[in-house]
């Protein structure tokens, strides 16, 4: 009991000071979703033929309907982030969410008969997000007559794909208690490792600025690509010398590198703009839609947007 | 004199409107040409429920482009092919389906699987499901696209050389068809020629009438021999009701009505001397009076269709 206590207040204490470095930046938002091998362990995975490969995704809201365990060890989480002041996205609800608005969108009719209008990019997009998702396993060990729970929970950045934060262990073997009671354990066993490596990666993006991911495309109705000239430099040449410029410390990777498309990691962005603003992936490549908007460029483009860590930006067209 | 001007100013606006109204209610020649609505089984995957949604689309192009949608004569047709070019599967929470369809539209001889014309159209969806998916492709199809235009103009050239390339032969199946007894059958053949196809309309109308007749003669044989066998085997009121109702079904024109008349005057006679009451036969009103006899031709034709099985086998055209 001492011990859960102590490690609740440590959590809370981590937390406290996460809450505060937030108060201006623009807050990331976190949910939690069993991994795809608790799904498919557990038999929560749809297949689908995709002309001649099998496909499996996992079926989270069968998960969230069905399986008791999972909601108890996601409320636990939830509750304790809350309780710091953190609240979580409940991922069921989000799901619950988006079938009604979809509904909505369906019967929304205007007063001439007009339907809402839903690219099938818009609809592609509505899916259940969060800039950090808590990727959650569990399993069961039994040996004999005891039983033990191994548990991983990974912090993932949506855009970046890096694992952010970790806490993964396996708790003391018992003869006695259920499984609930071992998973409550276990929950509050790695928490507060998990905020550890939580706060480390909040404090490297204070310090380096956020991470994030900015992609580059053209439309195939655009006749210019990134490999024309202009001013006696390529556009991909242009772009990069912009993104140097602007990024903190001049920090980007430039992954891929096509006349077609361009890929931009690990960009490391200020939290604020010049007049203080907070910013996010979107705000940032606001800066690099003008650029190209005006001479000598000129060239019209699309931004679009996902979450706060990516941007895409198409030119030739809107 | 004003006043007078003031009638021929009438007279010469009531004229015009008139000679407006006259060219608006004329039927287009596509108006006049029908196409049966036909998506094959073999496409692939492809939902029942999008299944359906495409034909309804092919209906909606076809009568928005001013050509009927429900054939009489179901050997030409427009059908579709849908080709699944790209299929994506994302893990989200919910997993969603892209695809992208190449969606061929046709008019041709179903019979001989012959493609007069094509025109292909690209369409997206995105859905929660492959059913919701397709939909969501095939609800971006526009009925109203003016492409469909000259696709549906050059199937309609096509139709029009068919029946003038092939009158002869219709016409001799025809007279074959009459030559079994099967008249309904050979009125139909005949009458399913449109009338935009004026040169084979006018042949098939002239040898019409000649199977028209051997059609009411036939029946007029059939029925005077059945009403002789109920009268001459009851002999009794209830006999001469049944038999009169065949008699008053025969047609004035057909050959043998005199017969017909004779028969009811003698069951008339037999009644009034074995039941001392007048038996009141008259023949339907509707048959005798002078009629369109096209308007005749085309019923029949019509019912025959009507009532024929909807399970015509048609050819792929792919």
């Amino acid at each position: 009991m001492k011990k859960v206590l102590n490690t609740v207040l440590i959590a809370a204490f981590m937390l406290l000071g996460l809450n505060s470095a937030f108060s201006q930046a623009k807050k990331p938002t976190i949910m939690i979703l069993p991994s795809d091998v608790w799904c498919n362990t557990n038999g929560y995975m749809i297949e689908y033929d995709n002309q001649g490969t099998k496909v499996k995704v996992s079926d989270y809201k069968k998960a969230f309907q069905e399986n008791a365990d999972l909601l108890l060890v996601i409320s636990k989480i939830n509750g304790l982030m809350a309780d710091r002041g953190f609240p979580l996205k409940n991922a069921e609800s989000v799901l619950k969410s988006l079938a009604s608005e979809s509904a909505e969108d369906a019967m929304l009719t205007s007063k001439e008969g007009a339907g809402v209008s839903e690219s099938p990019i818009d609809k592609l997009k509505k899916s259940a997000k969060a800039d950090i998702i808590m990727q959650l396993t569990w399993t069961v060990n039994t040996t004999g007559p005891k039983k033990s729970v191994t548990f991983n929970l990974q912090g993932l950045d949506s855009y970046t794909d890096k694992q952010i934060a970790t806490a993964a262990g396996t708790g003391a073997p018992s003869f006695s208690a259920e499984l609930p009671v071992l998973l409550e354990e276990a929950v509050l066993a790695h928490l507060d490792n998990f905020n550890n490596s939580l706060q480390t990666h909040f404090n490297d993006m204070f310090e380096n600025g956020r991470e994030i991911i900015v992609r580059i495309k053209k439309f195939d109705s655009w006749e210019n690509d990134l490999e024309t000239d202009y001013e006696g430099k390529e556009l991909s040449a242009q772009i990069e010398d912009w993104m140097a410029k602007n990024t903190v410390k001049g920090r980007f990777s430039t992954t891929d590198a096509t006349a077609d498309m361009m890929l931009f990691e690990q960009v490391r962005i200020p939290l604020y703009d010049e007049t203080g603003k907070a910013i996010d992936a979107r705000g940032f490549c606001k800066g690099l839609q003008n650029h190209l908007k005006n001479p000598p460029y000129g060239i019209v483009n699309k931004l679009m947007m996902k979450g706060l860590g990516q941007a895409t930006i198409v030119l030739g067209g809107k | 004199m004003k006043k007078l001007n003031i009638v021929l100013l009438l007279i010469f606006v009531m004229s015009i409107s008139f000679s407006q109204a006259q060219t608006a209610g004329k039927m287009s020649d596509k108006g006049r040409l029908a196409l049966a609505v036909w998506v094959p089984d073999q496409i692939e995957n492809m939902p029942v429920i999008a299944k359906k949604n495409l034909e309804n689309k092919l209906m909606q192009i076809v009568t928005a482009n001013g050509m009927g949608g429900d054939a009489m004569n179901s050997r030409f047709i427009i059908t579709a092919n849908v080709m699944v070019t790209t299929k994506d599967i994302t893990a989200t929470a919910p997993p969603m389906q892209a695809y992208t369809l190449d969606v061929t539209l046709y008019i041709g001889d179903g019979f001989e699987g012959k493609s007069f014309s094509s025109y292909t159209t690209t369409c997206k969806g995105v859905g929660e499901n492959e059913t919701k998916a397709y939909n969501a492709a095939l609800k971006a199809i526009k009925t109203s696209d003016p492409n469909y235009q000259s696709f549906i103009e050059k199937g309609k050239t096509k139709i029009i050389e068919y029946y003038n390339a092939q009158c002869d032969i219709i016409i001799k199946e025809a007279k074959t068809l009459a030559g079994q007894n099967k008249f309904d059958e050979a009125i139909w053949k005949l009458t399913a020629v449109p009338d935009v196809c004026t040169e084979c309309w006018n042949k098939c109308m002239a040898v019409v009438p000649a199977i028209f007749q051997q059609k009411i003669d036939f029946e007029c044989k059939t029925k005077l021999l059945e009403a002789n066998n109920l009268w001459n085997a009851g002999q009794s009121w209830d006999a001469a009701q049944s038999a009169g109702a065949i008699l008053a079904t025969i047609d004035p024109k057909s050959a043998c009505f005199n017969e017909s008349k004779a028969l009811s005057d003698k069951i008339a006679k037999r009644i009034k001397e074995v039941d001392k009451r007048e038996w009141d036969f008259k023949y339907d009103k509707e048959i005798g009076l002078e009629r369109d006899m096209i308007k005749a031709y085309r019923d029949v034709g019509v019912a025959y269709g009507n009532g024929q099985p909807q399970n015509v086998t048609y050819k792929s055209f792919w």
